[in-house]
C-alpha cells in the first residue's frame, strides 16, 4: 500500500520559478482566446511580467541546496545560475521579436505559451537528480521548440525544418529513454545518484551500455559531430529569433544538464572522459570545416555553434576540477551574448525582407550602416575568439584548464580549428566592408529602439566582460 | 508464483524493437510511418522498464513508463500536426519532398 507524501510548504517557494512559470503558460493559453485582448502590446507585456517574476523568484532562491521528494526536484548552484542565464536570454530575446517582422506572430497567446512552456522544461531539467523530471523536463522544452519553429513563421523552410528536428530529435530522445531503462535494470534506481552503484556480473554490460545510451541522447540534442546533421537544417529553416533561442537557451539547458549529468557519470567512471575527447575533437574539426563552405549566414553560424558545442564539451574529456562549471557557465555567457548581438543585428536586417541572409546581402553594408556593421564585426570577433572581446577570454580560460587536465592534443587541434574558424567570420566583414553594396538585394529596415538598445548593451557586454572578469 | 519470463527474453525483444524502430525511422519514406517508428523504439523502452521493475522490485520503473507513455502521446501530438501542415502545403507526406534544406 502506498501513501501520497504531504508537500512540505518550503517547497512552494523553492520551486516557486517552476510555479510561476507554469501557471503564466497556461493564463498565455487563456490569453490566446481573449478576443480583443489578444493583442502583441497585451502579449508583450504580459510575457515580461512572467519572466519577470520568474527572474525575481529564482533570485530569491539564491544557489542554497535545497531537496525535496527524494531528490526528484534539487535546487542548487548549477539550477540557480541556469535558469537564471536561460531566462535572462529569453526575454532578451523576446524584445528583439517585438520590432521584427514575426511581432504579430510570436506574440500570440499560444505562442507565448509555447515560449514559457520550453523556458519551464528547461528550468525543470536542471533542477533535478531523478531521470523522471529530468525526461519530463527535457522533452517540455523540446515539444515547445518543435513547434516554435514550425509554428511562428510557417513557410516551406520552417515547416521543413521542424519536422526534421521533430524527428531526430525524437530520437534523441527514444535512446535517451532506452539507456535509462537499462541504467534502471542495472542499478534499481532512477536516480543520476544509482550510477555510481556498484553492479556485477551481466548487469555490469548493461550499465555500461545504459550510461552510453544517455550520454549518445545528449550529445544528439546538443548536436555534436557525429550526431550534428540536423542542426544546420533546422537553424536554417527557423525564424531568426527562434535560431537564436536554440543556439543560447536550449543550449544552455542541454549543456548544463550533460554537465550535471557527468558530474556523477564520471565520478562512477573516470575513464568516460575519452568520449567527449572524440566527440569535441570531431564537433571542433567538422563543424568549422563544414562553416567554411556555407554561403547563407545562418547556416555558416550553425556549423559555428556546433564548434562552440565542442569547445564546451573539451571541458568534459579532462578530470573534473573545481573550476569546470565556472569556466563553462563564462564560456555560455560570452557566447550568449555575442550570439545575441550578431542575431539582433540579422533580425533587424531581416525586417522588410522576410527571408534568410545571404553573404551577398551584406556586401558593403559597412558604408550603408555603418554602426549596425560595427556591432555585427565585434559580436563575429567574439564567435572567433579575438583579443579585445570576452570570446578569446572564455576560449582562453577553457584551453587552460583542458592544459591543466593534461590533453595537449587536444588544445592544438582546438587551437588549430579556432585558427580555421577566423576564416569564415572574416570572410563576412571583407564582405561588408570591401565590396560595392548590392542596391537591390536588400530593402532598407527601420529604426528600431528597442534592437538598438539591447544589440548596443550587447556589445558594451562583449568589450567590457573582458575588463571586469 | 508460476515460471516467470526471465530477464534476457524481455531484454533481447525490446532491443529487437528498439532497432525495428531504429532502422524505420532511417529506411521508411512515409512521414507518418516514421513517426510510427519512433513510437516503437520508445515502446520498446516501455517494455524494458516494465520488465525492469518486475525484476529489480520496485515500482519506479512503472511510474517511468507511465510518463514515457505521454510523452509518446505529445510527441504524436505534434507530429501529426505537422504532417496535416505538410500535407496542405506539398499535397504529401513522403519525406523526399523536404529537401529544400541543404549543403
Amino acid at each position: 500500500m502506498y501513501t501520497l507524501a504531504p508537500i512540505p510548504a518550503a517547497f512552494y517557494g523553492v520551486a516557486s520559478p517552476v510555479l510561476i512559470l507554469s501557471v503564466g503558460s497556461i493564463l498565455a493559453m487563456l490569453l490566446s482566446v481573449a478576443g480583443k485582448w489578444n493583442r502583441p502590446t497585451i502579449n508583450f507585456g504580459f510575457l515580461f511580467l512572467i519572466l519577470g517574476l520568474s527572474l525575481a523568484a529564482i533570485m530569491k532562491n539564491g544557489p542554497q541546496i535545497h531537496t525535496f521528494f527524494e531528490g526528484a526536484f534539487q535546487w542548487g548552484v548549477l539550477p540557480y545560475v541556469g535558469s537564471l542565464l536561460i531566462v535572462a536570454v529569453a526575454g532578451v530575446l523576446a524584445l528583439l521579436f517585438y520590432p521584427s517582422y514575426l511581432q504579430a506572430r510570436f506574440f500570440t497567446g499560444e505562442v507565448i505559451a509555447l515560449y514559457l512552456l520550453s523556458l519551464l522544461g528547461m528550468v525543470v531539467q536542471l533542477s533535478s537528480n531523478d531521470f523522471i523530471t529530468i525526461l519530463i523536463g527535457i522533452e517540455l522544452s523540446a515539444m515547445g521548440v518543435y513547434a516554435l519553429v514550425g509554428y511562428v513563421d510557417v513557410n516551406r523552410l520552417s515547416l521543413e525544418g521542424a519536422v526534421k528536428y521533430l524527428v531526430l530529435g525524437s530520437v534523441a530522445t527514444a535512446i535517451f529513454i532506452f539507456g535509462v531503462a537499462l541504467l534502471y535494470l542495472s542499478t534499481g534506481e532512477l536516480s543520476l545518484q544509482a550510477v555510481g552503484h556498484p553492479a556485477t556480473g551481466p548487469m555490469q554490460v548493461w550499465k555500461q551500455t545504459g550510461m552510453f545510451m544517455v550520454l549518445l541522447g545528449l550529445g544528439f540534442k546538443l548536436a555534436l559531430v557525429p550526431f550534428h546533421s540536423w542542426a544546420p537544417d533546422v537553424y536554417e529553416g527557423a525564424p531568426s529569433g527562434i535560431t537564436a533561442f536554440m543556439a543560447t537557451c536550449v543550449k544552455i539547458a542541454i549543456l548544463l544538464l550533460l554537465f550535471r549529468v557527468c558530474g556523477f557519470f564520471l565520478l562512477a567512471q573516470p575513464e568516460w572522459s575519452r568520449l567527449f575527447l572524440y566527440l569535441s575533437v570531431f564537433s571542433i574539426v567538422i563543424g568549422n570545416w563544414l562553416a567554411l563552405v556555407q554561403s547563407g549566414l545562418k547556416r555558416m553560424l550553425a556549423y559555428s555553434s556546433i564548434a562552440h558545442s565542442g569547445y564546451m564539451v573539451m571541458l568534459l574529456s579532462v578530470a573534473p576540477q573545481a573550476t569546470m562549471l565556472s569556466t563553462a557557465l563564462f564560456y555560455l555567457v560570452a557566447y550568449s551574448v555575442a550570439t545575441i548581438v550578431v542575431f539582433g543585428v540579422m533580425m533587424w536586417l531581416e525586417e522588410k525582407n522576410c527571408r534568410n541572409l545571404h553573404l551577398d546581402d551584406i556586401a558593403g553594408l559597412g558604408r550603408k550602416y555603418p554602426l549596425a556593421s560595427l556591432a555585427l564585426t565585434v559580436g563575429l570577433l567574439s564567435l572567433a575568439g579575438m583579443p579585445p572581446t570576452v570570446g578569446f577570454l572564455a576560449k582562453f580560460l577553457v584551453f587552460v584548464h583542458t592544459l591543466q587536465g593534461e590533453r595537449f592534443g587536444l588544445v592544438i587541434v582546438a587551437a588549430l580549428g579556432s585558427a580555421v574558424s577566423l576564416y569564415y567570420y572574416l570572410r563576412v566583414l571583407v564582405r561588408m566592408y570591401m565590396h560595392e553594396p548590392d542596391p537591390i538585394s536588400l530593402l532598407a529596415p527601420r529604426f528600431s529602439w528597442l534592437t538598438t538598445g539591447v544589440v548596443g548593451t550587447g556589445v558594451v557586454l562583449v568589450l567590457a566582460l573582458t575588463i571586469f572578469s | 508464483m508460476s515460471a516467470m519470463v526471465p530477464i534476457e527474453h524481455s531484454l533481447i525483444l525490446a532491443f529487437l524493437l528498439f532497432f525495428i524502430g531504429a532502422a524505420g525511422v532511417l529506411i521508411r519514406r512515409n512521414l507518418i510511418t516514421v513517426l510510427m517508428s519512433i513510437e516503437l523504439m520508445l515502446n520498446s523502452a516501455n517494455l524494458l522498464f516494465v520488465a525492469a521493475s518486475r525484476q529489480v522490485g520496485n515500482v519506479e520503473g512503472q511510474v517511468m513508463m507511465s510518463f514515457v507513455i505521454l510523452i509518446a502521446a505529445c510527441e504524436a501530438a505534434i507530429g501529426l500536426a505537422m504532417v496535416i501542415a505538410i500535407f496542405r502545403r506539398y499535397g504529401n507526406i513522403k519525406t523526399e519532398f523536404l529537401r529544400a534544406l541543404r549543403g
